[in-house]
């Protein structure tokens, strides 16, 4: 990895290689997308924006140190997505006789919060085993313990041992959230 | 707002909160947040819960990465293979994006372009012909800047350089006062002036034909845009409104600043308002009235539409009579046609694309063809080719 130090301790990176910037688009493209997508209310235009700033930063790969690479996406999404929505007033407010607003009043930062505490927490199941991940994301998807035994051709009894050890790992992480009292609930069913 | 550097060490903060993994000093920070911050407290209350994070989670997985990064290597490969990006002027004129995809049309021609700029410029410069003015009895005055005397006993009519100045002459119980038409033809590549009796200014711009009468007598105050394009001051007087016909509509005024661009080769009549207020409707149809606000603009384009109202920035609209053509976002049709009133030349275009490529800029009327030309090429969008009056513009 290209890294740079700089006096201050911070640590400057570069991409250097395809499978890093592959690494970078796999962790953030769905939270900058949804982050889009709630700012400007157009999934396409959305979807154009990120793959656009993306495609600019594999470019510019060569010129560019980036010390923390959230900062740098979302405030190249967000400046995008706001000359889009500036774009689309004027038209609108032409046709409905308003009077322009140049600054689009819009509080994208609880939208952001939102969609970097989900990246996070779905990094983090990404961090369980292959078998552990795969009951839990089967189970998200609303399959049955059955259908999820057959799908991933297992026993029912190996689908239940991961899904506790899912669980577990959910609660060991995220101590205080109210994820596990329900599952504790449903657990005394069983 | 909150700044985005923010904003991510927030939502850091927060799901360290979740998992209870805050220094003290940093669970105090969290805590005056879900204090003091309704939609943090809610985002924090709701993440917490399994069935709100578990739709979170879905909506973030059911993006196809793998597909996702299909096209973004699509799009790098696509992006390999384009042309280097061409320059942009730092002067006047910039490119907007084309609205419409290019239909390419190869014209046929049969003279060789070959001539010089300088050629197509000294050809296209129209004849110095001046502004003339009609009296109804048939009698035409050429208005070259020299004073010029019309007989008439009620009303003094003076040139002053590019000002055509009326001014109720002294009273005499003998003068016949009458609304006799008189018209003013201003032609390809002028602008002139004119000051009415009652106070009112008009800016006539090029190619422009316009009556009034030399005196208002009646309750109305009426005058005619013939075709072509003015800016009106007008004198305000609550008892005589002041109406301009223009060949589709008519626009009532009360005390204000406006302009009026009616061409009889536009499809449009398109007033702006500046200041005061106006009335504006369809020439046969009664019916039709809008009231225009400063800073509004009315569109007509036929009798079966409705009156079109609009917010614009005035000043590029007006910029004409003093000297500059602003250009927000035109297509090259349309500064060329632009340029067509003040220079007798054709012009051609290589295809649709180019006829429809827009810019943006700022031109000095007195600088001439020669500097829109020059800031056109600059750009590196358009070349030009010249053989006699006409023009052809070409992509680079």
């Amino acid at each position: 990895m290209n890294i740079k130090e700089v006096n201050s301790g911070e640590i400057f990176f570069k991409i250097d290689n395809e499978t890093h910037f592959k690494s970078i688009f796999d962790e953030y493209f769905s939270s900058l997308y949804y982050y889009a997508v709630k700012i400007i209310h157009d999934d396409q235009i959305a979807e154009d924006i990120i793959q656009e700033i993306f495609l600019n930063l594999w470019k510019k790969r060569d010129e560019v140190y980036i010390n923390k690479i959230a900062n740098y996406l979302y405030t190249a999404v967000r400046f995008r997505c706001m000359n889009h929505i500036r774009h689309e007033k004027v038209k609108v407010d032409f046709s409905e006789k308003k009077i322009r607003e140049y600054e689009p009043q819009i509080d994208d930062s609880i939208i952001m919060i939102e969609e970097e505490m989900v990246r996070e927490i779905n990094k983090l199941i990404d961090s369980m085993p292959d078998q552990r991940k795969k009951v839990f994301l089967l189970f998200l998807d609303g399959l049955s313990q059955d259908e999820i035994a057959s799908e991933l051709n297992i026993s029912v009894n190996t689908v239940k041992t991961h899904k506790l050890k899912a669980r577990q790992f959910l609660r060991d992480h995220l101590k205080n959230s109210l994820y596990l009292l329900l599952l504790v609930k449903f657990d005394s069913f069983f | 707002m909150r700044k985005i550097e923010e904003n991510l060490e927030i939502s850091k903060l927060l799901l360290l909160h979740l998992k209870d993994e805050l220094s003290e000093s940093d669970k105090r920070k969290v805590d005056k947040l879900l204090t003091e911050d309704n939609d943090i407290y809610l985002l924090y209350q709701n993440i917490r819960k399994k069935k709100y994070l578990d739709e979170q989670l879905k909506r973030h997985r059911s993006i196809d990465i793998e597909q996702k990064w299909l096209d973004q290597t699509k799009r790098i490969s696509k992006d390999k293979f384009k042309k280097r990006a061409t320059l942009y002027s730092q002067i006047a004129a910039a490119v907007l994006i084309p609205l419409l995809t290019a239909t390419y049309l190869l014209l046929n021609y049969e003279a060789p372009f070959t001539d010089t700029k300088s050629e197509f410029i000294a050809n296209v410069i129209p004849e110095s012909s001046k502004p003339q003015l009609i009296v109804e009895e048939g009698e035409i005055y050429e208005l070259d800047g020299n004073e010029v005397s019309v007989a008439d006993s009620s009303i003094e009519i003076k040139v002053q350089g590019s000002s055509l100045i009326y001014a109720d002459a002294v009273k005499n119980e003998n003068t016949q006062k009458s609304e006799e038409i008189h018209t003013l033809i201003v032609p390809r590549g002028g602008e002139f002036e004119l000051n009415l009796s009652d106070g009112s200014k008009i800016w006539v711009n090029s190619e422009t034909t316009i009556k009034y009468p030399k005196q208002f007598i009646g309750k109305n105050r009426v005058i005619e845009l013939v075709s072509g394009e003015a800016y009106f001051e007008i004198a305000h007087n609550v008892e005589h409104p002041f109406i301009v016909n223009t060949e589709k509509g008519m626009v009532q005024v009360l005390g204000t600043a406006f302009n009026i661009r009616s061409y009889s080769d536009e499809e449009t009549n398109v007033t702006t308002l500046v200041k005061g207020s106006v009335c504006l409707r369809h020439k046969f149809d009664t019916e039709s009235s809008v009231k225009l606000n400063p800073g509004q603009q009315g569109v007509i384009i036929d009798v079966n539409r409705k009156i079109n109202v609009k917010e614009v920035d005035t000043y590029p609209i007006i910029a004409w009579k003093d000297g500059y053509y602003i250009f927000s976002s035109n297509s090259l049709e349309n500064i060329f046609n632009q340029l067509s009133r003040w220079y007798d030349f054709k012009v051609e275009f290589e295809s649709d694309y180019l006829k429809n490529m827009k810019f943006r800029g700022n031109v000095e009327r007195k600088a001439g063809i020669t500097q829109i030309l020059d800031l056109l090429e600059k750009t590196q969008k358009v070349s030009f080719e010249f053989s006699g009056k006409t023009i052809r513009v070409k992509s680079i």
